[in-house]
């Protein structure tokens, strides 16, 4: 039996009578890429606050990496990574001072920090920029960055909220190489996005709509059980029965 | 017409959204105002005296009788009896004590160590000078308060005297909020609007939505006023709220002319916003903003607009810096709108100055506002 | 122990980095001690007196001459008519009127010359400090005349000396420099951290912090840690400015002093920071701060008397730490009060610091 990363039972969060995330269940096998897509308002980005322990459960539980979200989030914060929709490395310190700063959070020694930002920037030929202050880097090299660093601890889960928002598609392809490549290296890769083209690229995807999981299945499966050609479709289909608006 | 109406009906909606921030901005001034019109006071008050040397008295119904007429004043009050003038000095040290009243007899022990020297006989007070003012005026009251006891009774001697028949002007019971809430008044509205108006543009501009507009068809002008005029709408409530509850609860006068006092704080109100307009302007960030706002406005105006220390008594070159304090202008005027009862005539220096400035910072807001594009 | 040294590099790279801050940093010890301390005088000087003299009498115009010589006043016109007088009251030019009666001259050695004297109280200070000094020197004013006509042969002044203890000089600089340096204390380590975490929580970098396995005391610890130091660099400029360029030192001891401000900075980074762990946008964070600043600098005795407040403003004033702070640090600048002298200031500092510190720690949540 293949290992789990990521097992979710009943898992629910509600803000007063609104429940953002109603009663959802799946779980995620080492080593996959999980699709989580939905449209916005659907409680995608609330759900995966929940896995990565910012966010505590209403009711459910959720176990990542192996240990409880509710019981032992810290536990749980040693073995994942994190990439939010928002940029979020510090754009007044330099690339250098940015891998520093999280290598040292993680308790990598400074010799194995230096080591990890001669790789980080071999991999993302970014050895010209690595003493620039990140505001001064291009979007595109940020977000590749981002998730560099939010793998250097070599977590065995990563998550990503909407990692290519707003880069060219040339830069989402690399961007997709990049996760491939640490799929690869058995890192379990937890991605949300609106982009239908990026939903092809997983091994498995969920569709959230109005807080539940509507649809959960590779995407070729998904395509043939509703009987259309592109996951946009698919997604229309789905979305279509959505009660909550876009917010 | 009809894109401005738009516009500010977004820049409305936007802060009413906001519930805490215009909770915040509406209700901090009134409170504001409420504490410190009643807490800022310069009187000499419930000043605590200590009596020493009362075994070694010569008369010791003397002592007790002052000790009573001290302890009977509005000002003092009596507090602690102690032996020996070191004991005094420890508690005024301790902060225990604002002034001490010494027998002057030879007989109370003088530590030889001690700093502190009995200057000859008689009565002698001792105030903790720390602040010059609050000590030299203690010390005034209790010398009169003793001179009033020990008095010779010579009414039946015939002396030449020029007797002062005093009065106090305008405020005859000194009461500080008349002082205060004119300059609470004028620090809040700079403050708050400066503040406001800089932090709510710079803040688009952080987030990049500033850009957004700046490069739709609407005129630049067009989108800045409909950022500020809410933000005049909310100071305006602030400013009526300000008057009743001064006029109310705080029974502030409002002698003078109310039409004065309210153009003069719809100027005052707008050059605020103007500032606020300039600071968003020279500023890239929210944290630069609210620095130069809060601490670049907050202590000049505390202390150079003569809401607390008045102005004459400082040097020149500083007289000079204040003139360039919109705050004095406003407070200027509003005491004497209020306060003293007068009308347009007496303000309209006042009023021509704060227009200068509205005008001044325009045309600054409208200069770096272009080189900005 | 490592992580937290990562982290706190971290926050003073980004101090180093910010410009702006560097130069506040460096200007506001520099404004409160060599700029606002002249500004900030309540004693009366140079006090503008307008005369009315209905007696043109040789001694009416001594008097006037007496007046106008005091250092205090400088009298601004004399007329003989009272409104003229009232209108120079009205506009400032003045600040007391002085009207001599008819006849002053002559009622004076039958003991029954009256001079009227007004001040304007809109500034009550300022106004009955004028009352009470011209009201001074028209009764010595009359003894005078009294000895030199040979009347008043016997002095009642009566001999109650005042000795004006710590700061004999009387000098209101002295007051106000320990007070400003509060100030800018206050400025400098509650505002500065107030907007800290929530620029992290607008910019979106909290998150990544939040979802790293750092404890919640290393993460406010390390940006705690840079505002004291920024405090003590603030407080030891203040204090050297102020000798090389007054020669004003504290009488005190400097390791009480110190131990004091300590407990002030670590006070007053709490709150910054627990406010800044409770506020959504840096706009309500400032806000609020500035409300806050207006209680720490109006309620504290920083700039007006604590004991004239009103009851109720007192017993804020009692729960105000910076309070604590202001009596402190003016008792050891000014009255070389040792440390178990200020046993409640250092107790009350005490507190608060454990106070605030334990909830800046508490209310930053890393889950919500």
């Amino acid at each position: 039996m293949e290992k789990l990363a990521i097992k979710v039972k009943n898992l629910t969060k509600s803000f007063g009578h609104f429940k953002a995330v109603d009663n959802i269940s799946f779980e995620v096998k080492e080593g996959e890429i999980f699709g989580f897509l939905g449209a916005n308002g659907a409680g995608k980005s609330t759900a995966m606050r929940m896995l990565c322990g910012l966010s505590t459960p209403s009711s459910g539980t959720a176990e990542v990496a192996g240990f409880d979200v509710r019981k032992k989030p810290e536990k749980v914060k040693q073995r994942i990574g994190y990439m939010s929709q928002r940029f979020s490395l510090y754009e007044d310190l330099t690339v250098r001072e940015n891998i520093t700063l999280y290598g040292g959070i993680y308790g990598l020694t400074k010799a194995k920090i230096e080591e990890e930002t001669k790789r980080m920037t071999t991999q993302l030929k970014m050895e010209d920029l690595l003493d620039h202050l990140v505001m001064d880097i291009p979007l595109g090299w940020k977000q590749k960055l981002a998730f560099s660093v939010a793998l250097i601890h070599h977590p065995s889960v990563v998550f990503l909220d909407e990692p290519t928002g707003g880069v060219d598609p040339k830069t989402r392809r690399q961007f997709w190489e990049l996760i491939y490549e640490a799929a690869h290296q058995g890192t379990t890769i937890f991605v949300t996005t609106h982009y239908m083209d990026e939903a092809s690229y997983c091994d498995r995807i969920s569709m959230m709509v109005d807080g539940e999981i509507k649809a959960l299945d590779t995407p070729k499966a998904l395509k043939k059980r509703m009987g259309v050609e592109t996951m946009d479709e698919v997604f229309r289909m789905l979305a279509r029965k959505a009660k909550r608006g876009d917010d | 017409m009809n894109e401005i109406k738009a516009f500010i009906r977004k820049e409305l909606f936007h802060i009413l959204r906001d519930r805490r921030t215009l909770l915040i901005v509406i209700l901090l001034p009134i409170v504001q105002v409420l504490l410190f019109g009643f807490a800022i006071s310069v009187e000499v008050q419930h000043m605590r005296i200590a009596m020493v040397g009362k075994e070694f008295a010569d008369d010791q119904s003397l002592f007790e009788k002052l000790a009573q007429d001290i302890d009977a004043t509005d000002a003092c009050d009596v507090t602690a009896y102690y032996t020996t003038v070191e004991e005094a000095i420890d508690a005024m040290q301790r902060g225990e004590i604002d002034a001490a009243i010494r027998n002057g007899s030879p007989a109370i022990p003088i530590n030889p160590q001690s700093t502190w020297q009995a200057a000859g006989q008689g009565w002698q007070i001792l105030t903790d000078a720390t602040n010059p003012t609050t000590g030299t005026n203690l010390g005034y009251l209790l010398q009169g308060i003793i001179s009033q006891r020990m008095m010779p009774n010579e009414t039946t001697t015939h002396r030449a005297s020029v007797s002062p028949n005093s009065h106090l002007l305008f405020n005859p019971q000194l009461i500080s909020a008349y002082n205060f809430v004119p300059g609470v008044m004028g620090l809040v509205f700079i403050m708050i609007g400066a503040l406001v108006t800089s932090v709510s543009i710079v803040r688009e501009k952080e987030i990049g939505t500033m850009e957004l507009l700046l490069v739709s068809p609407v005129k630049p002008w067009i989108i800045i006023l409909s950022k500020m005029l809410p933000y005049f709408i909310i100071c305006s409530v602030d400013f009526i709220a300000l008057l009743i509850v001064s006029k109310t609860i705080l029974h502030v006068p409002i002698a003078g002319s109310l039409s004065a006092i309210i153009v003069m704080s719809i100027l005052y109100i707008i050059l605020a916003l103007v500032i606020g307009l300039v600071i968003s302007n020279k500023t890239k960030t929210q944290f630069q903003a609210m620095m130069i706002s809060i601490l670049g406005l907050m202590l000049p105006v505390i202390i150079l607009s003569g809401l607390i220390f008045p102005i004459a008594n400082m040097p020149t070159v500083l007289q000079y810096v204040t003139h360039v304090i919109p705050t004095k202008w406003y407070i200027d005027g509003l005491r004497k709108l209020m306060i003293q009862g007068l009308g347009w005539a007496s303000v309209w220096h006042d009023i021509a100055i704060l227009c200068a400035m509205i005008t001044f910072f325009s045309i600054l807001a409208f200069k770096t506002f272009k080189n900005r594009l | 122990m490592n992580t937290f040294l990562y982290l706190l590099q971290k926050e003073f790279i980004q101090i180093r980095r910010n410009s702006f801050m560097r130069r506040m940093i460096i200007m506001y010890p520099l404004l409160v001690t060599l700029v606002f301390p002249w500004a900030t005088s309540m004693d009366l000087v140079d006090c503008g007196v307008v005369i009315v003299d209905h007696d043109h009498s040789q001694l009416s115009s001594r008097l006037i001459n007496e007046i106008d010589a005091l250092p205090l006043f400088h009298v601004t016109s004399t007329t003989d008519s009272y409104t003229i007088g009232m209108n120079d009251i009205s506009s400032h030019d003045a600040t007391a009127i002085v009207e001599i009666p008819h006849g002053f001259s002559d009622s004076i050695s039958v003991g029954g010359a009256q001079v009227y004297i007004a001040s304007n109280a809109v500034d009550g200070l300022q106004g009955s400090l004028a009352m009470n000094y011209l009201g001074q020197v028209t009764t010595q004013f009359g003894q005078e005349i009294g000895h030199d006509i040979g009347m008043n042969t016997t002095t009642n002044q009566s001999e109650v000396a005042i000795k004006y203890l710590f700061n004999g000089t009387l000098n209101y600089r002295h007051f106000m420099i320990p007070g400003l340096i509060v100030f800018a204390l206050i400025a400098l380590t509650a505002m500065l951290p107030a907007l800290n975490i929530v620029s992290e929580k607008e910019k979106g970098t909290i998150e990544q912090m939040n979802v790293t396995p750092i404890h919640k005391y290393q993460f406010i610890l390390a940006k705690l840690i840079p505002y004291w130091i920024i405090g003590l660099i603030a407080v030891t400029i203040c204090i050297v400015l102020s000798g090389a360029v007054y020669g004003y030192l504290p009488k005190g001891s400097y390791a009480s002093l110190y131990l004091l401000v300590f407990l002030f900075i670590l006070t007053m980074s709490g709150i910054g920071l627990m406010l800044s762990n409770k506020s959504n946008t840096m706009q309500e964070a400032v806000f609020v701060m500035f409300f806050l600043m207006m209680i720490f600098s109006l309620m504290s005795g920083l700039f007006t008397p604590v004991q004239s407040m009103d009851s109720w403003a007192k017993w804020i004033a009692d729960i105000n730490p910076p309070r604590y702070f202001v009596d402190g640090m003016r008792a050891i600048y000014i009255k070389g009060s040792s440390f178990a002298q200020l046993g409640t200031e250092y107790i009350a500092l005490t507190i608060s610091s454990i106070l605030f510190g334990a909830l800046a720690v508490y209310t930053y949540k890393k889950q919500n």
